[in-house]
């Protein structure tokens, strides 16, 4: 796993986007961010193909996290796009809310920065 | 970026999401909130909750998660808005507030205990689809007895024992939650019921997992434990949603997992072989060291798309025992197999097993990617796309960033000026050029001082909640009203405008309104009314407060003020300067001090910061009706205008705010008083003179008043006085520079400025120049 991983990472907090990057680029991936569902869809019309994997949060202005997820899986290109929920919701019910929207998976804050690593990992190649 | 300085962006983001939720509140309290304002509220407090994990804060985190519980029923709707709802809903912002200023280190931790078991209770009747509120518990200690009362009360039951407390309800609005309540109540009950089925089944879900993982270790226990067993078989949505079984196969190796066997039966006749689906089952021994959850963890992804089971070993796994399920098929002979051809499959599992779900996982490529991306999802109103742009369009400035720009930006302002004045000298005074640098440069002054003003509304927004305090403390009602929240002011301003405006309304509450039944014997309504007000008025921001209270008793503050000393005994006094004297210090009416306004500080500490942000305060005050205090401040504190006059051999500026006109006087206007005191005969009130040579210690001055010009000047703490000077030479903007930053304060100075030909001038204080030359020179003039 040499090559750089390039994730997408969609929060409307400043300061969870400044510890995502932080985290994130500290080990090593490449960080590009977005600050709610329609920046983000805005931003993979332009950049989508640069993209390995998308970490989104839930609950969001704009568009939320399974408005975003719903509306990706309906294009072509990222329905096989690996898209991990950041949220500090944890039941089961948003759970499978996320996975019928086509989450890959859900990663629960405060995240742990290792796990969130091994998390990213065990859905890019 | 540090871990501080991203723990300081949460810190602002909390600011943000407080102003956001309390005004959402507002909205909620005033009935004017939507479906976007209760999101909005939910949002901010989800924010603040999420960035209160992120960074430890958890009795923060704890807080926000009750009330975000709450929260979420109300925008849900299975919570009803209602009276009592909103008091709770604002008490807990209150606490939230005081809980975000503790771990900024600006206050203590709140005494959130109460409040917390109000939003528990509120939240656990909503889930259990009780009536929450029917009673309005949270209203106040007085309200309780009636809750008692009728605990299964109706609220419109509720609101009579309530009125009769002399409590404020809004019958026509409780009709309408009413009304709504009765047209919800049937959806609300469906949805209780449905809420109640989820816990139940997510209770049983929990129950039965707890179970499972609790008897695993035992049975680790009891015998001995050699390891795992993990058998998964991928279901068919196992490769949806941009999931990759392999690559969670290839992390339970890199945990030391083997492969010890793979069921390829499943594999159908390559016509019926969907490439989306997946067909193969594994086993794999896990090495004892290797925790259960730690299994689990891989496949927490897909839980619902794999069948896992976990098995403890009771005895060592041989590898002999390494197994291969052929599929029972015809061999393929088709061309153009897939790379997933299950009869490919050769028998070292451990090396190949991985590579046969990746095949299969491999989805058919895309035929082009197409070159028009969808169109996103358009926001679902233009408000909340209102709201997103004018969150979007911010940019975060650091202060001393901003300080810096507009320092230089004064530079420039004298700069130009200084070119002006060479130019001029040349006889180039009116070139085109010179005339349009001069209209930039103004620009460009004007728009950076206007990104340093801000909104008054963040110090107003503070406001509702003080009142609300005060109307608990005292009993009192108050009907509080604002406007003018966005006029601009200084940043310097607004932040140092709360201290006094605090105090100003908590004396207006304390001592201006009266008692309920006090206001009722003396026929006005029972509650209270306050306004609050912002303006700009000719190059000033007036900001006033009315009350509709007893006014200012004279009788009272003026025998107080005897009693003190700070009036002699027989004085005559206007009424406007007996109600100027609550500024005197040491000066408190209240005959017991309560805790509100009586803490040691009185009016006069709000006239000295009103004075000290170069702004002035009054009075008017109607005994009976009411009083308004007026306070007039400055737009900015970086640039100010005046009036540049020289005296001997100095050149100082006087600030235009003290200026009320300038005059050559008549010789029969003038009357001297022994040796050195002049005073000025100005349309019959006398003023006393300052020679500002001898205050400035300048050389060379006009001796007598005839050959000088007299600037009347208007002061703080001894009203009218006259300045001497030679001769006024330019009125005009100038830009203070502070030199307590390399001297020591002097009286009569306050700051320095420099003058369109780069010479440095000092800026007068007008107020101390002419309290320290009354100091000399005795006060008997001053009245």
């Amino acid at each position: 796993m040499s090559e750089t991983i390039r994730v997408l990472t969609v929060d409307d907090s400043a300061s969870m986007r400044a510890l995502l990057r932080s985290a994130l680029s500290s080990r090593g991936y490449q960080v590009s961010q977005a600050e709610d569902g329609v920046a983000a869809l805005e931003w993979l019309a332009d950049n989508g193909s640069d993209i390995d994997v998308i970490v989104t949060d839930i609950n969001m202005p704009r568009m939320d996290g399974f408005g975003l997820i719903e509306a990706l899986r309906g294009q072509s290109r990222f329905r096989d796009c690996p898209i991990l929920v950041l949220s500090t919701e944890s039941s089961d019910e948003k759970k499978a809310r996320a996975r019928s929207a086509g989450a890959t998976g859900w990663i629960v804050k405060p995240f742990d920065a290792d796990k969130l690593d091994t998390a990213l990992r065990r859905v890019t190649h | 970026m540090t871990n501080d300085e991203i723990q300081n962006i949460f810190f602002l983001e909390c600011e943000e999401a407080l102003g956001q939720a309390e005004e959402g509140l507002l909205a909620c309290r005033s009935g004017t909130a939507d479906a976007d304002t209760v999101n909005g509220i939910f949002r901010a407090v989800h924010s603040i909750k999420g960035g209160a994990g992120a960074f430890s804060f958890t009795l923060l985190q704890a807080f926000t998660h009750k009330f975000e519980t709450v929260l979420s029923y109300v925008r849900d709707g299975e919570l009803g808005l209602s009276e009592g709802l909103n008091t709770l809903m604002l008490r807990a912002f209150d606490i939230l507030a005081d809980h975000v200023a503790a771990v900024r280190g600006e206050g203590n931790l709140p005494d959130d205990a109460a409040i917390s078991a109000q939003l528990e209770e509120v939240a656990e009747k909503a889930a259990a689809g009780l009536p929450v509120f029917d009673a309005p518990t949270a209203a106040s200690n007085a309200t309780e007895e009636a809750a008692e009362e009728a605990p299964s009360a109706t609220a419109e039951e509720a609101a009579a024992p309530a009125d009769d407390l002399g409590l404020d309800f809004d019958l026509d609005a409780m009709m309408g939650d009413l009304a709504v309540d009765e047209a919800e109540a049937a959806a609300m009950e469906a949805a209780a019921a449905e809420v109640e089925r989820n816990m139940e089944e997510q209770e049983a879900a929990r129950a039965a997992k707890a179970e499972a993982r609790d008897t695993a270790p035992v049975a680790a226990a009891t015998g001995e434990h050699h390891g795992w067993r993990v058998s998964v078989r991928f279901l068919d949505g196992a490769l949806g949603n941009g999931s990759e079984p392999l690559l969670m196969l290839r992390e339970l190796e890199e945990m030391g997992a083997v492969c010890i066997a793979t069921d390829a039966s499943n594999i159908p006749a390559l016509d019926a072989l969907d490439v989306e689906k997946a067909y193969l089952s594994w086993t794999f021994f896990a090495p004892p060291h290797v925790s259960k959850d730690a299994i689990e963890e891989v496949f927490d992804f897909i839980g619902d798309e794999c069948d896992l089971a976990i098995d403890s070993l009771s005895t060592p796994i041989a590898r002999e025992g390494v197994e291969i399920s052929m599929p029972k098929i015809a061999p393929v002979k088709a061309k153009g197999q897939p790379k997933a051809e299950p009869a490919a499959l050769p028998a070292e599992v451990d090396a190949v097993a991985p590579q046969a779900p990746a095949a299969a996982a491999t989805p058919a490529a895309p035929a082009a990617v197409p070159a028009v991306v969808d169109t996103p999802v358009a926001p679902a109103t233009p408000a909340a796309a209102r709201t997103a742009n004018s969150v979007g369009q911010t940019v975060r400035v650091d202060l001393a960033k901003l300080d810096k720009l507009i320092d230089t930006v004064g530079e420039l302002v004298i700069a130009q000026a200084m070119m002006a004045q060479r130019l001029a000298s040349h006889g180039l005074n009116s070139i085109d050029e010179m005339g349009m640098l001069d209209l930039l440069t103004r620009d460009i002054q004007e728009s950076t001082m206007s990104i340093r003003a801000q909104p008054i509304g963040s110090v107003f927004s503070r406001v509702p909640r003080i009142v609300r305090e005060l109307e608990a403390d005292t009993g009192k009602r108050v009907q509080l009203t604002m406007s003018g929240e966005a006029t601009e002011l200084d940043k310097t301003v607004v932040e140092r405008l709360g201290e006094p405006l605090t105090h100003l309304i908590r004396n207006a509450v304390d001592h201006g309104i009266e008692k309920p039944d006090v206001r009722l014997v003396n026929g006005k309504p029972a509650e209270g009314k306050l306004h609050l007000s912002a303006e700009q008025r000719s190059g000033r921001i007036v900001i006033s407060l009315s009350d509709d209270g007893a006014g200012i008793n004279r009788e009272v503050v003026l025998k107080k003020a005897i009693e003190k000393g700070l009036v002699a005994p027989g004085t005559q006094l206007s009424n406007e300067e007996i109600d100027h004297l609550i500024f005197a210090p040491g000066f408190s009416t209240a005959a017991t001090v309560s805790n509100i306004s009586g803490r040691g500080v009185g009016m006069d500490v709000v006239r000295q910061n009103v004075k000290d942000l170069g702004g002035r305060i009054s009075i008017e005050s109607h005994p009976g009706k009411g009083c308004t205090f007026t306070l007039a401040l400055p737009l900015t504190l970086a640039i100010a205008d005046g009036m540049i006059v020289t005296v001997g051999d100095q050149t100082v500026v006087i600030p235009l705010t003290h200026v009320l006109e300038s005059l050559r006087p008549e010789q029969a206007e003038v009357q001297h008083i022994g040796k050195d005191l002049m005073v000025l005969n100005n349309r019959g009130k006398f003023l006393p003179i300052v020679r500002l040579d001898h205050a400035v210690g300048a050389l060379g001055a006009a001796d007598t008043a005839q050959d000088a010009v007299l600037i009347v000047v208007d002061t703080e703490s001894h009203g009218q006085a006259v300045l001497m000077v030679d001769s006024i030479v330019d009125q005009r903007q100038f830009v203070i520079k502070s030199l307590e930053a390399h001297y020591q304060p002097v009286i009569g100075v306050a700051g320095a400025t420099i003058l369109g030909d780069g010479k440095v001038a000092l800026i007068l204080d007008v107020d101390s120049l002419v309290a320290d030359n009354f100091a000399h020179h005795g006060s008997a003039l001053a009245a």
